[in-house]
């Protein structure tokens, strides 16, 4: 029955302890958890949702500086990074902690997972229900509930059609990106929060839906433990937060199913708490990133690229060198830390932003990355990067800044550190050789995947194709951290649509035993 | 700017007083135009703020950044003594040698920090030539509960439809009292 969503019930005003039972208790309110509470909900199951970051409207968001998102809204406030190891770059790691997840600082962009993805994921790990037939009706579903559009020319920037001149001259072409968004006015935000609310993500949408269909959701609430009883899961406990993110009061949920949703950075922290998984080294390992980098390239005119759709465009051009080029852009305070020079020398720059065009760009890695649980339940996260994926980030460096030079750029300004601005394409020469230290590259993701696998076998994967752990009865995990390789597009749409297709399958195998009983 | 009392989870006064001689050098445009005391002062505010957030690993690396531009001045230009107490000349001249040396990531994480908290002044946004709604809007200023909360705007929030309109046209803000 469809009412009114129930009240998010936000554990910094929460007093003393709370004890809950439910059907089905859903572990982060991102892309993945939303969409399962939704599905579940919708079939009558009792469901409660946990979000350890704070309720942040709509309304509320559309107003917070870049800064005060970063506190409230992003993981350590925005600084979470992998440490390299070896030759490999200190990678930026930006994810969500609140409610609605990542899918509320995201540019909302929307790709399907690669074909050529999915042929491996069936061939390598057995995942027969993975194909892009059988993903079709999830996709469809998402895209209805999300409002996906495509991004149409005119809300293309300077920025974004500067280079897309630049790449005709080259002899590539710029594709028109799809997103969540209704409404979008181009305020170039949307990392930020939406200041228009046009942005569809999971809070104004699934788990809206999902709370009118009498799912709760508890925000500041972080779970720090999994009630195992045998072999079968019984709960989940863990602690309310303050606003300083201080324990609070105690929580325990007791539920026939636990659903894992917190993230490829948080559920292994998790699952390795619990001992799930514990003969398997997949738990916290294979984590792909999808390392990015931005170019900025000063040219002689008016870009203001701060007007237009913050994505727009993309070109798949690279793809069979797995490179995928992005149309990006950034608010002027956090593009402004990536400009060279002190005092009068950054004064240059920083003054005429106006004349300040960006494009960027992702590699589809090879996944050497890992989550490590400290005593305590800290995380660290590292980061190995191979050759291969090396000398794609030279690559891709190098096409957009080739890509604005041809566009008629004066100067461009390179994602590594110590190297000065870039005058010419001549100059560009010394990215051909590979011993420039990766730790000098500027290297940032959105899109960490694949930290509990999912495969047939339990010593190298950690859960099933329907997404039950090896080890733990009614035991699951939904989101990014299921993916047993890297996507190599935006993770947005992929970890929904899996978590749509999993969903499914927990409701459709529910439902006779809820009637039997 | 209050008194700061003792928070182990953000900056020491210590690791303050060479944030705010960082940000002094970093964002003056010329030696007759130092960065205003009112906007320093802001700065550190909202940098001690964005500190109490971020992770337990982010901290000590800042700390480790505050430690080694505070003592190595020695080694990348040849003065002896701290950072805080050079001349403005040799800051300048010592973060730019800083920032093109193999450990330049140091400078990194530090000016990316003070970058993030001082364009955010509205007088540091104007003056990068941002005209747009998103950062500036008149809806985003009114409700920010920060001294940029002060502005003072002098144009309504638009609707939906009116602000697709006037997206292209400069929004106007001005300080209040």
């Amino acid at each position: 029955m469809y009412r009114a969503p129930t009240p998010i019930l936000e554990g910094r005003n929460h007093p003393g302890p709370l004890t809950a039972e439910a059907d089905v208790v859903i572990v982060g309110s991102g892309a993945a958890g939303s969409v399962a509470a939704k599905i579940l909900a919708e079939a009558g199951l009792s469901v409660i949702v946990l979000e350890e970051g704070g309720n942040h409207t709509p309304d509320q968001y559309a107003k917070y500086r870049p800064t005060e998102t970063f506190r409230h809204m992003y993981r350590d406030a925005g600084t979470t990074a992998a440490i390299g190891l070896g030759d490999t770059p200190l990678v930026s790691i930006l994810a969500g902690r609140t409610v609605g997840g990542s899918s509320t600082l995201t540019g909302g962009v929307i790709f399907r997972i690669p074909e050529a993805v999915l042929d491996g994921w069936v061939k390598d790990h057995g995942l027969v229900d993975f194909t892009p037939e059988k993903l079709e009706d999830a996709y469809l579903s998402v895209e209805r509930e999300t409002f996906v559009e495509t991004v149409p020319e005119h809300m293309r920037s300077a920025s974004t059609i500067l280079f897309g001149e630049g790449a005709r001259k080259l002899g590539y072409e710029l594709k028109a990106m799809r997103r969540n968004t209704r409404g979008c006015l181009g305020s170039s935000r949307c990392n930020f929060g939406c200041p228009n609310k046009a942005k569809m993500s999971v809070d104004v949408t699934y788990l809206a839906t999902a709370r009118s269909y009498g799912a709760q959701v508890i925000s500041d609430c972080r779970v720090t433990g999994l009630e195992i009883e045998g072999s079968r899961v019984k709960g989940v406990t863990g602690e309310l937060l303050d606003e300083e993110r201080r324990k609070r009061g105690r929580v325990r949920v007791r539920a026939e199913k636990v659903l894992v949703a917190g993230s490829a950075l948080s559920t292994p922290l998790l699952l390795k708490g619990a001992g799930v998984g514990r003969w398997t080294r997949a738990v916290g390992g294979n984590l792909t990133l999808h390392p990015g980098f931005r170019v900025a390239a000063l040219f002689d005119r008016d870009v203001s690229a701060w007007k237009g759709a913050l994505q727009s465009a993309y070109s798949d051009a690279f793809e069979r060198e797995g490179i995928t080029l992005n149309s990006v852009f950034a608010p002027i305070n956090v593009l402004a830390a990536m400009l060279p020079g002190v005092g009068p020398g950054l004064h240059a720059y920083t003054s005429n932003m106006r004349e300040l065009a960006t494009f960027g760009a992702m590699i589809h890695d090879e996944g050497g990355g890992r989550v490590w649980r400290l005593p305590g339940g800290r995380p660290v996260f590292t980061y190995r990067m191979c050759r291969r994926d090396k000398l794609r980030m030279l690559k891709g460096i190098r096409i957009l800044a080739e890509t604005f030079f041809a566009a008629g750029a004066k100067e461009v300004l390179l994602p590594v550190f110590g190297v000065r601005p870039i005058r010419s394409p001549d100059e560009l020469r010394f990215l051909e050789d590979e011993r420039i230290p990766a730790r000098r590259f500027e290297c940032i993701t959105f899109h960490p995947l694949g930290t509990a696998r999912m495969g047939l076998d339990p010593s190298t994967s950690v859960v099933k194709p329907d997404g039950e752990t090896h080890d733990v009865e009614g035991l699951y995990v939904i989101d990014g951290s299921v993916f047993p390789s890297s996507i190599g597009v935006n993770s947005q749409m992929p970890i929904m649509a899996v978590a749509t297709r999993l969903a499914w399958g927990i409701r459709d195998r529910w439902q006779p035993r809820r009637v039997a009983a | 700017m209050g008194s700061i009392a003792i928070d182990m989870k953000t900056l020491t006064s210590r690791q303050l007083a060479v944030a705010r001689a960082i940000a002094a050098t970093l964002f003056e445009a010329d030696a007759l135009h130092p960065v205003p005391r009112e906007r320093l002062d802001l700065v550190l505010q909202d940098l001690r703020a964005y500190v109490a957030r971020v992770g337990l690993q982010t901290r000590l690396a800042l700390g480790a950044a505050f430690f080694v531009l505070q003592h190595a001045p020695f080694l990348l230009i040849g003065k002896i003594g701290r950072f805080t107490r050079l001349s403005g000349e040799a800051r300048r001249r010592y973060l730019e040698r800083l920032e093109r040396s193999r450990f330049g990531i140091v400078m990194v994480l530090v000016k990316t920090l003070l970058c993030f908290v001082y364009f955010e002044h509205p007088d540091a946004l104007a003056g990068t030539g941002y005209d747009a709604q998103g950062l500036l809007g008149p809806a985003w200023a009114l409700g920010a509960a920060s001294p940029i909360s002060r502005l003072r705007v002098l144009e309504s929030n638009p609707s939906p439809s009116e602000a697709s309109a006037s997206e292209a046209r400069p929004t106007t803000v001005a300080k209040g009292a």
